[in-house]
């Protein structure tokens, strides 16, 4: 209905203030349906207006005129892959965002994606809605599957505009661009040229506002070196509290910064490394620590905090553990000329001194050091999943095969989790967890069932299948791992299905 | 024929069309089996016993022992889908009893209506029947004089009060029409009440439902006046019900049916089943219309892009297109419809079938290489001569259907309903893409 359309104006007035207060006319209705309403019989002034109203609006819509538009057309651009077969498509429609139904659909996508094939177009506007949830390499695979049309589509519609966000940013943006623009144009920069990007924070970076200085040294935080270290120590002088704070953090990163020795130099300080025999004659190496005052004041201004926070722990164990942290794991080889199984093996003897072994898990991560990561997690089974990120998947499954029942589930859930690729797991592992399963039935969620059906070699759908039949109904765990056998078996018939139909 | 994305429209809602899925897979199933006419199977449930499944593979009509209100329930699709997928598993074998008779018994319900009419009739001619349809007539007489009163009064008195009673002002008089045994215009008035009154020149959308419902009633009240068929056009509007044994007596028009749109709209406490067909020979549209309550089960399984060889019956009308389908049919090959290419010559249908019967509600338009466009964020379609009109359905379908064409030239159904445009299908040469679910 148009606006300014002198009878609707009329109509509209007469409505609104009612016959009784508004005596409606025809002289505005169009020439020739105003000569018919002229000759219209009718009861009263209330039946006439509402005719009337009727016999317009039944005018209007009989004689329909129509808008010209010559706005250019948008067209999707071809596409170069083909398009995945009907089953193939129908599959995806059946398989939803649910939870359930994640690793079948990750799979169906993995299983697109690496055969090269394209969804349906019609299914685009779905898989681009889901995509905006998902996280990398999800992101971008579902967005693959979409093909060209999927970018076209998410270029017309802000929702999804997210998705094709522009990588390539020039000279250009980084001096009128935006600060997104401005920053993805030094990361790009400092990936491509780290000397160039070094030096174009060097002489930007004083002019940037303190927030805009702050998330410039973030950028560094992934490809940092040790020529990066004058920098960083010059921001330490920043009057900004947050600019100050991420350089100290960045400079703690960097195994041969000064603040990184010096860290080192007081938890040497503060521990005492000695070597007795005991009865049998055998060697027992002890760290202990000692009650000491630490003076050096830069350490506490990096962020080293006062006042413990734990109960019954003294300020200066509470040092030592933060100093621990932030320390490489390779220091204490170095400092003690044990090994640093024998240092991790010192530690957890003492309820003192064990703090200290679980705060070097921080500086493994920190450090990235593989060695630490796997000395650590050989200590402590599945206690720290942190670690895990540090050690291939055949040294997690041996986490998971030496962890304790309270953290088995942790280290398979992990698993499970950790590789955006769905894989065969080694059939001798996958034994082993669907025999604590059977134990433990209730450990993992339904979809995580899921999941590693996925991850199941072929043979061990027989495995599943005596499972189901060889069921004693009585006992409630033995009936729920049937019933979920027959999920995973469900499961892998489905994924058979998938790849069945990527290879037709 | 059928394919696994026509079996995945038959499910009732996603959740089933999903556990259907889950469902098809062999080592669910035991003895799988097919015949010409039906397949069956038995698949483990949760219980002690399985269910055992069947479906009548030419009517597409299921059955299951399981205790589900939804139909088809899981295990119907489950046992399509493995039929669609693997063929193969099942072992051809003759109908077991009780699948036969169950075949049997639908074959005989097929022809039972025409065998039950003459009973029909005679009860129609009994003297409680006209008794009883002297007294609705009384009934929907009164009805309709208050309802004129009503609107003449709101009239009256002006609209400017009714945004504080938004949502109810209409409630009392539907409910009156109800009584009145004019479910037509109480179902109309309850569209009155869907007016958004907070919206820009509300008054004019309120005062084009109310007004069209006025002459609606005028036509009744004058009805000496009219044609005995537009008297049954508007008597169909204010609520009497033709016979459905009544139409299927009536002429049979055989053709080769294309399902171009299947669409689901809550009405009150009942679901309205929209069909859309186009018979390739006489080039013509039908519209099935059927109404469930909850969970009651669809009447046919029929989705879009699905072509059935049936004989169609229309309800006497001026221009007839509401129709029932006369069972048995059998599925043929998909064919693409032509269509208009001209808007102008889209609105002259209209505008014909305006002149023809002003309180048409639902026109279909086949309209041939139209584009998708969006001007403003609003969608339009476009013929070849730049002319646009504007679309009224939802975002999501419009992406859907954008992202099926590119953007290029294609196929669309439009319905035409109370000055709105709705896009209903679109196709090409291979495939029709409806734009509900």
């Amino acid at each position: 209905m148009q606006t300014g359309n002198p009878t609707e104006e009329e109509i509209l007035k007469t409505v609104q203030l009612g016959t009784s207060r508004y005596l409606p006319s025809i002289d505005q209705y169009p020439g020739g349906l105003r000569a018919l309403l002229q000759q219209l019989p009718a009861d009263d002034r209330e039946d006439f207006f509402i005719k009337c109203c009727a016999s317009y609006f039944a005018y209007a819509e009989a004689g329909i005129t129509f808008s010209i538009s010559n706005e250019e057309p948008f067209m999707a651009p071809q596409e170069s892959k083909s398009y995945a077969s009907a089953s193939f498509s129908s599959l995806l429609s059946l398989l939803g965002n649910q939870q359930e139904e994640k690793p079948l659909l990750y799979f169906l996508i993995q299983t697109l994606h690496a055969s090269g094939q394209l969804a349906p177009p019609q299914q685009v506007p779905a898989l681009l809605s889901m995509a905006i949830m998902e996280r990398e390499p999800w992101r971008q695979r579902f967005l693959e599957v979409c093909g060209e049309r999927g970018k076209w589509l998410a270029s017309l519609n802000a929702e999804w505009s997210m998705l094709i966000r522009s990588e390539s940013v020039s000279e250009e943006d980084w001096k009128t661009g935006t600060k997104e623009q401005r920053l993805r144009f030094i990361k790009q920069l400092r990936e491509e040229k780290p000397d160039e990007a070094l030096q174009l924070l060097l002489t930007a970076f004083n002019t940037e506002p303190a927030a805009m200085r702050s998330e410039l040294l973030d950028v560094l935080s992934d490809t940092l070196r040790e020529s990066d270290i004058p920098f960083l120590e010059q921001q330490l002088q920043d009057k900004s509290v947050k600019v100050r704070d991420t350089a100290y953090a960045l400079l703690r990163m960097i195994p041969t910064s000064t603040l990184v020795k010096r860290y080192a130099e007081n938890l040497s300080q503060g521990l005492e490394f000695s070597e007795t025999r005991d009865l049998t004659l055998q060697k027992q190496k002890r760290i202990r620590i000692k009650s000491f005052e630490l003076q050096d004041e830069e350490v506490f201004r990096s962020g080293l905090q006062k006042i413990s926070s734990e109960k019954g722990k003294a300020d200066h164990v509470y040092w030592m553990e933060q100093l621990c942290c932030w320390v490489p794991p390779e220091w204490w080889e170095q400092h003690s000329s044990w090994s640093l199984e024998e240092v991790v093996q010192s530690l957890r003897k003492e309820k003192e001194t064990v703090g200290l072994a679980h705060a070097m898990v921080t500086a493994a991560v920190l450090f990235e050091s593989k060695h630490a990561a796997v000395v650590l997690s050989k200590a402590f089974p599945g206690k720290f999943p942190d670690l895990f990120d540090l050690l291939t998947l055949h040294e997690c499954f041996i986490q998971w095969r030496h962890a304790d029942e309270s953290n088995k589930r942790s280290v398979l859930v992990y698993l499970l989790q950790r590789d955006a690729d769905i894989q065969l797991w080694p059939a001798e592992l996958m034994q082993e967890v669907l025999a604590w399963l059977e134990k433990s039935p209730y450990s993992i969620s339904i979809a995580e069932y899921g999941m590693l059906a996925l991850r199941m070699p072929d043979h061990f759908y027989a495995y599943l299948q005596s499972k189901v039949q060889d069921t004693d109904m009585r006992r409630y765990e033995r009936a729920y791992f049937a019933t979920r056998a027959t999920q995973m078996m469900s499961v892998m018939e489905r994924k058979k299905q998938i790849q069945t139909i990527s290879n037709l | 024929m059928i394919t696994e994305d026509h079996v995945r429209q038959l499910a009732p809602d996603a959740a089933s069309a999903k556990a259907g899925t889950a469902l098809a897979v062999l080592s669910k199933w035991k003895g799988l089996a097919k015949h010409t006419e039906a397949i069956w199977g038995y698949c483990q449930g949760s219980g002690k016993d399985p269910y055992f499944t069947r479906v009548d593979v030419q009517q597409w009509a299921f059955q299951c022992t399981c205790p589900s209100r939804k139909f088809p329930c899981k295990h119907g699709i489950a046992l399509i889908l493995l039929w669609v997928r693997q063929p193969n598993q099942f072992s051809s074998q003759e109908m077991p009893s009780v699948v036969s008779e169950w075949i049997q018994k639908r074959r005989q319900k097929e022809q039972a209506p025409a065998e039950k009419n003459p009973t029909e009739k005679s009860k129609n001619t009994s003297d409680a029947s006209t008794k009883r349809s002297e007294a609705r007539e009384r009934s929907v007489r009164d009805g309709i004089l208050e309802l004129r009163q009503w609107i003449a009064d709101l009239m009256r008195t002006g609209m400017m009060h009714l945004p504080s009673q938004a949502g109810s002002f209409h409630e009392n008089m539907a409910a009156r029409l109800v009584d009145a045994k004019a479910p037509g215009l109480a179902a109309m008035m309850r569209q009155v009440g869907e007016v958004n009154v907070f919206e820009d020149r509300w008054p004019l959308q309120l005062s084009k439902h109310l007004s069209k419902i006025y002459l609606i009633t005028e036509s009744f009240l004058k009805e000496d006046q009219q044609s005995p068929l537009f008297r049954q056009e508007v008597r169909q509007l204010i609520g009497w019900n033709t016979s459905k044994e009544d139409v299927l007596t009536g002429e049979a028009h055989r053709d080769e049916w294309l399902v171009m749109a299947r669409r689901m709209e809550e009405q009150q406490e009942m679901n309205a089943e929209y069909i859309w067909l186009y018979g390739r020979n006489k080039a013509r549209m039908a519209l099935v219309l059927n109404f469930y309550f909850g969970a009651q089960r669809p009447l046919h399984s029929l989705v879009p892009g699905m072509a059935i060889n049936a004989e169609l019956c229309y309800y006497s009308s001026l221009m007839p297109l509401r129709a029932l389908i006369k069972e048995p049919y059998t599925p043929t090959s998909f064919f693409s419809p032509a269509g208009l290419s001209d808007l102008e010559d889209a609105a002259g249908q209209i505008a014909q079938q305006m002149a023809v019967f002003p309180f048409t509600n639902r026109i279909p338009l086949l309209l041939k290489e139209v584009q998708l466009i969006r001007i403003q964020k609003k969608w339009h379609v476009r013929d070849a001569g730049n002319r646009i009109l504007p679309l009224c359905n939802d975002p999501e379908e419009c992406w859907k259907v954008l992202a099926w064409s590119g953007g290029a030239s294609m196929n669309a159904l439009v319905l035409f309903i109370q000055g709105q445009w709705r896009l209903e299908s679109v196709w090409n040469t291979s495939e029709i893409i409806s734009c509900w679910t």
